[in-house]
């Protein structure tokens, strides 16, 4: 199958400081990646760079063929990439049904009529029907992380980037988000989920790639990446000699 | 729904004030005299040009203070479609709306690639790169100006009363067009882009809104309408001049302070704030400077008491009565 997004020896520098050198990454379609990696690795950077709001300072970066590097972020997004942000960024002024139908019509290219039966559905799925009239900066945490995903949901994304969006949720709150995960991603969507919550990264992707030391250094099945030497050491700090 | 454009919940509402407004002010020509007309002409006009104000820096966060580039180019463009080329009066007036827009585009292509504050300050080089262009222009009266052809002037009225009348009823439907205009903007696909990306611009890229197609979409409308009551005001003065038409004063620095007054992001601040600024103008005017001082101060304090303007108190304060009464009846 073709690849749906292909990452070439990508790197990005700000200044004299590198965050990311030499990634390369394959994703196909409807493919589930989780990234673990330190703080601080690059992880939000990568997908900055995925959803066009940075430039690479080197290598390529292709989404279905096209040169994703040079793309802006709006046409990133018109062409199927969806994305959450690790703090929440709502439209704080407008309602929460308004936030989602920006998705649905920007995004999407949805009319206002479409747009706004499926903010409806999407609302009611992620659980914030109660609160689609109010307005989102008054919501609390965990229905800001819903509307972010609302939000990106709404485009019905060939590609959703999910940044960390069950940190800081307590065990009940994650099951809740894991339901609701499983009902707005479709089966075809292919996913990236950055998450440093493991218990909840195992239940919903297929496999995981770790990001430290600005490289990818290991990817595959999750129990085999958390039995991996180099990321126990990441993780745990050196193993003790007996 | 409280993030509405109005001060209150219903949508139905600006557009019942709208009618009611139409229905009080279009036959007022025949109860009251010429001086009023004219005051009223006035307002109109500074309070269109406030609404566009606001729709370009309250609803899309783009702050030019250089905005009377547009009116006073507008004015001129009257002059010398009327004067020098020759063409219908009202045809003319019709045309500095494409006029508008077309200027704006180059504009906003230079000032495009500049950010927040110096956007600001190259709207207004610009704006006065206009004004000594315009004093330079051959056949339009240099530094002091120039005044229109009577026969041009009496095209919108033979008699002086009726002109009056004509022009107040042609700047009151600017101004309830612009209105429209403006709640039919927020209301379209578009309008969603504009307020995602007042309120997060970061966000608003993701999510598929390009905000440069946004802001130009902002001030070619801008652009087109300051144009067109550029024209009404040369009509209104019944001449052009550098220093009047492209005036700093009038046309940017007053607006500013009657939409920040009357509360920004909002269309009933630039008609609050318009109101108001009349009032003032006419009952400080007699202290001199003093009038500026006591405007400067007022928009200086509302800025740091409450930066959502008059609307904001007012709205404030509904919803505490509303809550009282809730108590008492409680």
């Amino acid at each position: 199958m073709k690849p749906l997004l292909e990452l070439r020896g990508v790197s990005k520098a700000f200044g004299g400081i590198e965050v990311f050198n030499d990634v390369s990454l394959t994703l196909e379609p409807g493919a589930r990646l989780g990234i673990l990696g330190p703080n601080g690795a690059g992880k939000s950077t990568m997908f900055n760079l995925i959803s066009g709001l940075h430039r690479p300072t080197g290598g390529e970066m292709l989404y279905e063929g096209h040169n994703l590097g040079q793309m802006k972020p709006w046409n990133a997004c018109r062409r199927g990439i969806g994305r959450t942000f690790q703090i929440p960024q709502p439209f704080g002024d407008m309602t929460v049904a308004e936030n989602v139908i920006v998705g649905c019509t920007s995004g999407a290219g949805l009319s206002l009529h479409e747009a706004r039966d499926r903010a409806h559905d999407i609302l009611e799925m992620t659980g914030l029907g109660d609160h689609r009239d109010k307005l989102a900066k008054s919501l609390a945490l965990l229905d800001l992380k819903r509307l972010e995903l609302a939000k990106a949901a709404a485009m019905k994304p060939k590609l959703l980037l999910l940044d960390e969006i069950a940190g800081g949720l307590t065990e009940a709150e994650c099951d809740t988000l894991l339901d609701i995960l499983q009902k707005v991603v479709r089966r075809d969507t292919a996913v990236i989920w950055i998450e440093h919550v493991v218990h909840a990264l195992t239940r919903f992707v297929d496999e995981v790639a770790v990001l430290a030391d600005k490289q990818i250094v290991v990817r595959g099945q999750i129990d085999e990446v958390l039995e991996n030497a180099e990321v126990r050491r990441l993780y745990f700090g050196a193993e003790a000699e007996v | 729904m409280t993030g509405d454009i109005m001060t209150s919940g219903s949508q139905k509402l600006p557009l019942a004030v709208l009618g009611l407004s139409v229905a009080v002010m279009v036959p007022l020509p025949f109860f009251v005299d010429n001086g009023t007309m004219r005051y009223l002409t006035d307002l109109f006009i500074i309070m269109s040009v406030a609404q566009l104000w606001n729709l370009l820096a309250g609803f899309g966060g783009v702050v030019s203070i250089g905005q009377h580039a547009f009116v006073g180019a507008g004015g001129y463009a009257f002059f010398g479609l009327t004067t020098h080329l020759g063409l219908n009066p009202f045809l003319s007036m019709a045309l500095t709306l494409p006029f508008g827009a077309l200027l704006s585009l180059p504009v906003f292509a230079i000032l495009s690639r500049m950010r927040v504050a110096y956007f600001a300050i190259g709207s207004w080089v610009l704006a006065e790169v206009f004004m000594l262009v315009a004093g330079k222009l051959p056949g339009f009266g240099g530094g002091s100006g120039i005044s229109l052809r009577p026969q041009i002037v009496k095209a919108f009225g033979a008699s002086t009363s009726s002109r009056v009348e004509n022009i107040y009823w042609l700047s009151f439907a600017i101004l309830v067009l612009v209105i429209f205009l403006i709640i039919l903007v927020m209301h379209s696909r578009r309008g969603y882009s504009l307020r995602a990306m007042r309120d997060n611009e970061t966000a608003a890229m993701a999510l598929g809104v390009n905000p440069n197609a946004v802001k130009a979409m902002l001030f070619v409308v801008s652009g087109a309408f300051l144009s067109l009551l550029g024209a009404v005001n040369t009509l209104q003065k019944l001449r052009v001049n550098p220093s009047g038409s492209f005036s700093l004063t009038d046309w940017t620095v007053f607006i500013i302070f009657m939409v920040v007054i009357g509360g920004m992001g909002r269309i009933i601040g630039p008609i609050i704030g318009a109101v108001l600024f009349v009032l003032l103008r006419e009952n400080l005017s007699g202290y001199g400077p003093i009038y500026m001082i006591i405007l400067g101060a007022a928009a200086i304090g509302m800025m740091l008491f409450e930066p959502g303007g008059i609307a904001v108190l007012v709205q404030r304060w509904k919803l505490k009565k509303a809550k009282t009464q809730e108590l008492e009846e409680a």
